[in-house]
């Protein structure tokens, strides 16, 4: 029989890394380990945050976790429970032992609502798909009201799937423009001087800093960006995940040098043979050597070399992650009303953003797709004049 | 750029069966697969029913199809082949390129003939990515309608282990006793076990054939019994299809040479899924059903399988408060779900109230609403209401 623990303490949570990190990798899911949440806990939650992570047990091994959270910043009211590190992330997802997850929910369901603050909304997502939660939180959750679902925004991933048995062939699979392309890329770069190497124990501290410099020259002239964001806080962030992760060679910071000097910094994070990319950043002097591109290779080119299956581009609009996909996922935000007393001011809230989603899908379907495309550049151009 | 077909006739079908059933393995879905769903095609499905199966093909290579087929009982409704034969079944796509396949795929079954009005996306997997792909890509201005009217549990066992030892290792005491007791007590009376080859096969599935039809025949639930002459045909080509490939498995026990039980099983892609069972009373004491899935899950252990799947039945047909043999093997779950998909259209109201799928969905609703006492009272109040003179 399985027990739930709802867990509010960081030191508690940190005990169960090792179990939580093997569900994760169980799951293919990078960035709903404890590397990534703990590391966003301990450097970019909101401060009126408290910790609402559930975990499951059965005999003593950990079969489940929801990394939850409540932030009472805003209203003392509001008791919306969000998975950890969700505004922050390409996926997020509770894990679960193989065909544990409908058990593992129910039992999830029944410690929130057995606990103050009860949830009033839970928001799940980014949620990869296909994915089991929301229906199995829905079906489990105790009461004779079943909760309200309603889902906010579904965006496609590109991914880049790692199946045929080696780089070269699956260069070769792809059309042959882009394949040479790719091959010129890589001579002008090695003509140039160019070298590439992955971040190790000896090297980090000094790539970190390569990154971040990299990464918020890059930005900063661009608005900025969730890093960027962070500040000094993100040097901390990315040192705590390298310690994690790196032993395992599962965070994979690849460096592009010329003569020596360093030009890209590129993150990835792995687990379970799921690569998924955190962000790059590259020197605009060097923009001739394509380096993004030259660096998604590079990864693609070290995901064959380590055995694993998939890399995920993440759901960001960049035309270049488009030319190297060769299939897509989804990524969905699914939010779950409970019924209770809170449920009238919960749908009052979640009213305003789930109109404006569905006004803003049904545009796309109305509109044609050059329409969509004007309207959302204005947007952007409008976004950009109010920063 | 992927292009789409509507297959409506079997001997087109029939030239996919490679590309189809790469697929099926590919997606771990062996009842989802040429094999299974063209014998369903061929020996169970009704005698008016029209095929209409969507392809995908990507520079020449299937990467993913939808098997449909319409009944006659409703010419505008589609259904998933074998939805009535098996615990679940899926269209198929190849890794991350389901929500691509549902968009060529969904501008296709919108121009199908007869007109189509509902797709019962049913029995799939709670979790299948169909049923949000699905209505998400729908060519049309207004997003299709999607109601969920069942979940049920399908008990699983999770076969990621060293021996079967090691997964007896895992379950309680008693269970393990239990287990290891049976086997000992069936190979001190003489019993061994067996895999059908090819030499063995046709008379394999005639005594397959007579234990689960002595078994079944009395308490008159059997899909396969249904199918009376029918049933040693659709097993014949099962076992033509996959047992080359070591996926058709008849495991057979016998006592001295004399057949007491025997256990269908189909596997793809490391997934396995027990078709059915039938035994010999007469041997009821060595408990036939249980020993035939240890042996079954030792063979796949070895073998590097990764899941068992027990199916919806095994919790479905013996209703609350009940057991059966199987959720005592199990040690997982992935419930499958029952959904209707219904484009809106003028019609939309008609089609919601023709077909069952209000009433199935108040029923769902009630009972999440009512304890199981007042399940019970219900049903009793309604069996005397029906009972009574009019």
């Amino acid at each position: 029989m399985s027990e739930a623990e709802l867990i509010s303490d960081l030191p508690r949570l940190e005990e169960l890394s090792a179990q939580w990190d093997a569900l994760a990798v169980t799951n293919a899911a990078p960035e709903s380990g404890p590397a990534w949440m703990i590391g966003w806990w301990r450097h970019v939650a909101p401060q009126d945050a408290l910790l609402r992570v559930v975990a499951v047990h059965d005999r003593g091994e950990l079969i489940g976790i929801a990394p939850l959270y409540v932030d009472l910043g805003q209203s003392r009211l509001r008791r919306c429970h969000r998975l950890l590190a969700s505004d922050f992330s390409g996926y997020v997802t509770p894990l679960a032992l193989p065909d544990r997850a409908w058990e593992v929910a129910e039992a999830v369901a029944r410690a929130l609502m057995a606990t103050e603050p009860r949830p009033s909304a839970l928001e799940l997502g980014p949620l990869p798909s296909p994915s089991p939660w929301v229906a199995a939180l829905r079906e489990r959750w105790p009461g004779r009201i079943r909760p309200i679902a309603y889902r906010t925004n579904l965006l496609e991933v590109p991914t880049v799937s790692l199946y045929q048995e080696s780089f070269d062939v699956w260069l070769k699979s792809l059309n042959s423009h882009f394949r040479s392309n790719c091959r010129r890329y890589r001579r002008r770069f090695e003509k140039e001087g160019g070298t590439e190497r992955i971040s190790t124990p000896a090297t980090v501290t000094a790539d970190i800093q390569t990154f971040t410099r990299l990464h918020t020259a890059r930005w900063e002239r661009l608005g900025g960006s969730r890093l960027v964001a962070l500040g000094e806080r993100l040097p901390l962030l990315l040192g705590d995940l390298a310690q994690a992760l790196l032993p395992e060679e599962r965070f994979r910071l690849l460096i592009l040098e010329i003569n020596g000097e360093p030009i890209s910094a590129d993150l990835c994070l792995t687990a379970g043979g799921e690569i998924i990319g955190v962000n790059i950043g590259w020197d605009e002097r060097f923009k001739h050597l394509s380096a993004p591109r030259l660096s998604m290779l590079s990864m693609i080119e070290q995901g064959f070399r380590h055995g694993d299956h998939r890399v995920s581009l993440g759901w960001g609009r960049v035309d270049y992650k488009h030319t190297f996909a060769n299939g897509s996922n989804a990524a969905a935000w699914d939010v779950l009303l409970p019924a209770g007393s809170q449920l009238p001011l919960a749908l009052a809230r979640a009213a305003p953003t789930a109109a404006n989603r569905r006004m803003l899908q049904s545009a796309k379907r109305l509109l044609p797709a050059e329409e969509v495309d004007r309207l959302r550049g204005l947007r952007k151009r409008i976004s950009q004049v109010r920063a | 750029m992927s292009e789409t077909e509507i297959i409506e006739d079997l001997t087109r079908l029939e030239e996919l069966e490679g590309a189809w059933d790469d697929l099926a393995v590919a997606n771990a879905e062996p009842t989802s697969g040429p094999a299974w769903m063209l014998g369903w095609w061929r020996h169970a499905a009704p005698p008016d029913a029209r095929l209409r199966v969507v392809t995908v093909h990507d520079h020449g290579e299937l990467i993913g199809i939808v098997p449909l087929c319409v009944e006659p009982t409703d010419p505008h409704r589609y259904v998933l082949l074998a939805h009535n034969f098996t615990s679940s079944v899926t269209p198929l796509a190849r890794a991350d390129r389901t929500w691509e396949v549902a968009e060529v795929a969904a501008r296709a079954l919108r121009q199908a003939q007869p007109r189509l009005r509902s797709i019962a996306l049913a029995p799939l997997l709670a979790s299948s990515p169909w049923v949000a792909a699905l209505p998400d890509v729908w060519p049309a201005r207004i997003r299709p309608l999607v109601l969920r009217h069942s979940v049920v549990d399908a008990p699983t066992i999770s076969l990621r282990h060293d021996s079967l030892d090691d997964w007896l290792s895992n379950r309680g005491s008693s269970f393990r006793a239990n287990a290891r007791k049976r086997r000992k007590q069936f190979e001190r009376a003489g019993g061994t076990a067996r895999t059908s080859t090819h030499e063995t096969i046709t008379a394999d599935i005639q005594k397959f054939i007579a234990l689960h039809a002595s078994r079944w025949r009395p308490l008159g639930e059997s899909r396969l019994v249904a199918l009376g002459e029918r049933l040693p045909h659709l097993l014949g080509e099962l076992a033509q299809a996959l047992l080359p490939t070591e996926r058709f498995r008849l495991l057979l026990l016998e006592l001295d040479g004399e057949p007491v039980g025997a256990q269908l099983t189909l596997a793809g892609g490391g997934e396995l899924v027990g078709v059915n069972t039938g035994w010999d009373e007469r041997f009821k004491h060595f408990s036939p059903a249980r020993l035939a899935l240890l042996y079954a899950l030792e063979d796949s252990i070895a073998r590097n399988e990764h899941r068992y799947s027990l199916g919806r039945e095994a919790s479905h047909r013996l209703g609350r408060g009940t057991s059966s043999y199987k959720l005592g093997f199990a040690d997982g779950n992935d419930p499958v779900a029952e959904s209707v998909l219904l484009p809106r259209d003028p019609r939309l109201a008609g089609t919601l109230f023709t077909s069952d799928v209000v009433r199935r969905q108040l029923r769902r609703s009630v009972r999440q609403a009512l304890s199981d006492d007042e399940i019970d009272k219900a049903k009793r109040l309604l069996k005397r209401v029906r009972r009574s003179p009019k």
